[in-house]
């Protein structure tokens, strides 16, 4: 697969002067990017913004995750006592 | 660390924003599937001749559901291309693109992780190993290895739905005993009647997702008369408890009727035209073509079917209502 922002140079137009300057995906020109590329499945520097929608489930699921990890631990913990004293009374 | 609350987020490319909700996420555990799981699993932890301590009890069989639930999220994620073709599964969360199949499969593994641990610590390792087992059974051999290469794959697969009462057992004697065996035996014999019927009248949803449940490989009519066999089979072998002593008077009415009911379902099943009208309009679960009915009727009571029986022992073993059969009892 081809890189996308101009690195190529395998191609005919690899040492053509004449050929405008070709861009990376954030529309800087690819000589200022010192050779580093996007690559597919790679943070592109790209950046979206979020709707509420999306911003309001975002928080819903980290509070369902935080209160499931609370949970857990309260949980290990008092399983963790009631073996211990099972233990000990036996 | 930049703290401030700037929306905006760096993205993978074509990576979408997630709306998905911490329903759909539960929604991805299979909530009925669970609810049988912890009931059966209650069962052979109340019909277990060692008290547990009811703290640790009820830990380990929220471990279990837990990790029922991980299955489930398992076999959703890889099973999204035929969740999605089929119209009983669309509205699953990743079908309906509210959960990725990379979350899915990422929470399916977290959740299996954390419950087999949570049972190590609350009950045992054997209940622990089994657990683990049942996941790695329902989740690579049933959805990834059988169900689309055999019609054989619920009778073989039905053993992952089969532990629950069996691991009840091992959470309070931390062993396999004969009567561990026969409740997971019981919901083994149970699962292909039950599947079968419900794919007798899904037929034609499994044929479009190319899953070659019996139906669909071997046709409606072998179908019919494979659910009538193995419901003789179940209905003889749930009678296998009264003689191991397992099951009482409650027990044995409870299975010597529904056994009968069971039996005239699958008979008015092998004498019907089921499965050979395709699938209705309606994606429902019990949603039904008039020639299906029998199938329909079956699927729903194999569920009262199971139930009442698993709820016969804990009624004879949690509120002392254990009256043994006379002269049968080993």
């Amino acid at each position: 697969m081809a890189p996308e922002n101009g690195s190529d140079t395998t191609g005919d137009n690899a040492n053509d002067e004449t050929a405008p300057e070709r861009l990376d995906s954030s529309g800087a020109p690819a000589s200022e990017n010192f050779g580093f590329h996007h690559r597919e499945g790679q943070p592109s520097g790209e950046s979206v913004s979020l709707t509420e929608e999306q911003l309001a489930a975002r928080k819903k699921r980290n509070i369902a995750i935080a209160w499931s990890l609370i949970g857990f631990m309260v949980v290990v913990f008092l399983v963790t006592v009631t073996r211990l004293s099972q233990n000990v009374a036996s | 660390m930049d703290h401030s609350t700037n929306s905006s987020v760096h993205r993978a490319e074509g990576e979408a924003v997630s709306t998905a909700s911490p329903r759909d996420y539960f929604d991805l555990m299979k909530p009925r599937v669970m609810t049988l799981v912890v009931f059966t699993a209650f069962a052979g932890l109340i019909a277990a001749p060692t008290d547990v301590d009811p703290f640790l009890a009820l830990i380990s069989i929220v471990s279990l559901a837990i990790g029922a639930g991980a299955a489930g999220a398992l076999n959703m994620a890889y099973d999204a291309d035929i969740d999605a073709t089929m119209k009983r599964t669309q509205k699953r969360p990743v079908p309906r693109g509210a959960v990725s199949i990379s979350n899915a499969y990422g929470m399916g593994l977290v959740a299996s992780i954390l419950s087999v641990l949570m049972m190590a610590l609350a009950a045992n390792y054997l209940a622990a190993g089994l657990l683990a087992f049942s996941i790695f059974f329902y989740a690579v051999i049933y959805t990834m290895i059988l169900k689309r290469s055999t019609p054989q794959n619920i009778v073989i697969g039905g053993a992952a739905g089969a532990f629950p009462p069996m691991i009840g057992w091992v959470i309070a004697t931390g062993e396999i005993s004969l009567d561990a065996v026969i409740l997971f035996m019981i919901i083994f014999l149970w699962t292909p009647p039950h599947s079968w019927a419900l794919a007798l009248y899904k037929s034609g949803d499994y044929a479009e997702a190319n899953v070659p449940m019996m139906p669909v490989a071997k046709g409606a009519k072998s179908t019919r008369l494979q659910i009538l066999l193995y419901s003789i089979v179940l209905v003889v072998f749930a009678g296998a408890p009264v003689l191991t002593g397992l099951g009482g008077l409650v027990y044995a009415a409870t299975s010597l009727g529904g056994g009968a009911l069971f039996l005239l379902l699958a008979w008015r099943i092998y004498n019907s035209r089921a499965g050979e009208a395709g699938s209705a309009e309606d994606g429902a679960l019990y949603a039904v073509r008039a020639g299906d009915k029998a199938a329909r009727d079956l699927f729903a009571f194999s569920i009262g079917y199971l139930t009442v029986l698993f709820a016969a022992l804990i009624v004879e073993h949690a509120f002392d209502a254990y009256w043994a059969v006379p002269g049968v009892n080993l």
